[in-house]
């Protein structure tokens, strides 16, 4: 398989970095992603990392500690990683051992993960929805709808 | 030597590969009727084996027709008939042998009833061990078998004929912190492990790890 077929992807999330790790990471794919997350966080100003490894079944010590350089070449970038989607089985191995990720974070999910880089949802309706209200609030001359009441 | 008989319930293990297949009441009821005529008492044992054979296939022939039904009675009788291994042998030449290893590793455990975290376990150990060989040695292998005991246990032994770990004992003691990581790794397995040992020289490297199952 090329370089190119075994690249790990990136997505761009807003102003964060979207990792999604499966299976195995092999030494060689590992140098890549470092590679091209730095290049990444640089062109992008990404100031958050998610490393999600919920498709990933088994971590051992060797994998936490490409997960860990990783992270820590990403802060030295001021960039914050935190790693989402531990399972329950790996979590307890990696205890067992006394092996764990000291300096990195780890979430959940990544929905706990995002929220604590400081990304919310807002559920709108509809779009046609907002357009109606800004319109309205617009005519009524409310700029702020939080502070409408206020004197 | 024979393996002395496991006179484990496979009734959980069958409904489980029952419901793969069918919805759970359905599942239940095949299970119940395979019991009700192939069990002399009310659990499933591997001595049923030959009844379990006659009564599969009728029990499933009233939910499912004939072709749904072959791949469901090859898996109970599978299960039925018993793990077929007590023990394999995987050669770890390159970077790739690591994932065949522990892939291995954790079906061989399965297949001896281990639970998900024990089979995680002894899955993680093989990728440890595995990967040192594959790091440092280049070239060995892992053997997994089954001991019957009681109790039952998995014993790994990674060898390889490498340069050596140097300063085994300091690693073990763990008060050094191995540059290259292979300390955390030896310490994780002899932590999870009932039985460790390591023996290390310029010929090679042998280590040996049991848990139970």
């Amino acid at each position: 398989m090329t370089d190119e077929e075994t690249r790990i992807p990136i997505i761009k999330l807003w102003d964060c970095l979207l990792v999604p790790l499966q299976g195995d990471i092999n030494d060689r794919q590992a140098d890549m992603l470092t590679v091209d997350v730095l290049r990444r966080i640089q062109t992008q100003d990404a100031r958050g990392m998610l490393l999600d490894v919920s498709g990933v079944w088994l971590m051992d010590s060797h994998l936490c500690a490409v997960l860990a350089r990783l992270a820590a070449v990403a802060q030295l970038m001021g960039a914050r990683t935190i790693i989402s989607g531990m399972k329950p089985e790996i979590v307890l191995t990696l205890q067992a051992m006394g092996v764990g990720f000291e300096r990195t974070e780890t979430s959940l999910n990544l929905e706990d993960a995002l929220q604590r880089l400081g990304i919310s949802v807002v559920r709108h309706s509809d779009a046609g929805d907002d357009d109606v209200v800004a319109e309205a609030l617009a005519a009524l001359g409310v700029t702020n709808p939080e502070r409408a009441h206020e004197s | 030597m024979t393996p002395p008989v496991v006179d484990e319930d496979l009734s959980a293990r069958v409904l489980a590969v029952l419901r793969e297949h069918l919805s759970p009441l359905s599942a239940a009821l095949v299970l119940r009727r395979v019991k009700e005529r192939a069990s002399t008492s009310e659990r499933l044992h591997e001595r049923d084996l030959a009844a379990i054979a006659r009564e599969i296939g009728p029990a499933l022939s009233f939910y499912l027709p004939p072709d749904q039904r072959a791949p469901i009675m090859r898996a109970v009788l599978a299960l039925a008939a018993g793990p077929r291994r007590s023990s394999i042998r995987v050669a770890i030449e390159r970077e790739r042998d690591v994932s065949t290893a522990r892939l291995a590793a954790r079906e061989l455990a399965t297949e001896h009833g281990a639970g998900t975290l024990v089979a995680q376990k002894i899955a993680t150990i093989v990728s440890e061990l595995a990967r040192n060989i594959a790091g440092y040695a280049g070239h060995g292998a892992v053997e997994l078998t089954v001991e019957a005991g009681p109790p039952r246990m998995m014993l790994i032994v990674a060898v390889d004929n490498g340069p050596g770990i140097a300063d085994v004992d300091l690693i073990l003691s763990g008060r050094y912190t191995s540059k290259t990581g292979l300390g955390k790794g030896l310490l994780g397995i002899r932590a999870m492990s009932s039985r460790f040992s390591v023996v290390s020289g310029g010929a090679g490297t042998r280590v040996e790890a049991a848990m139970p199952l």
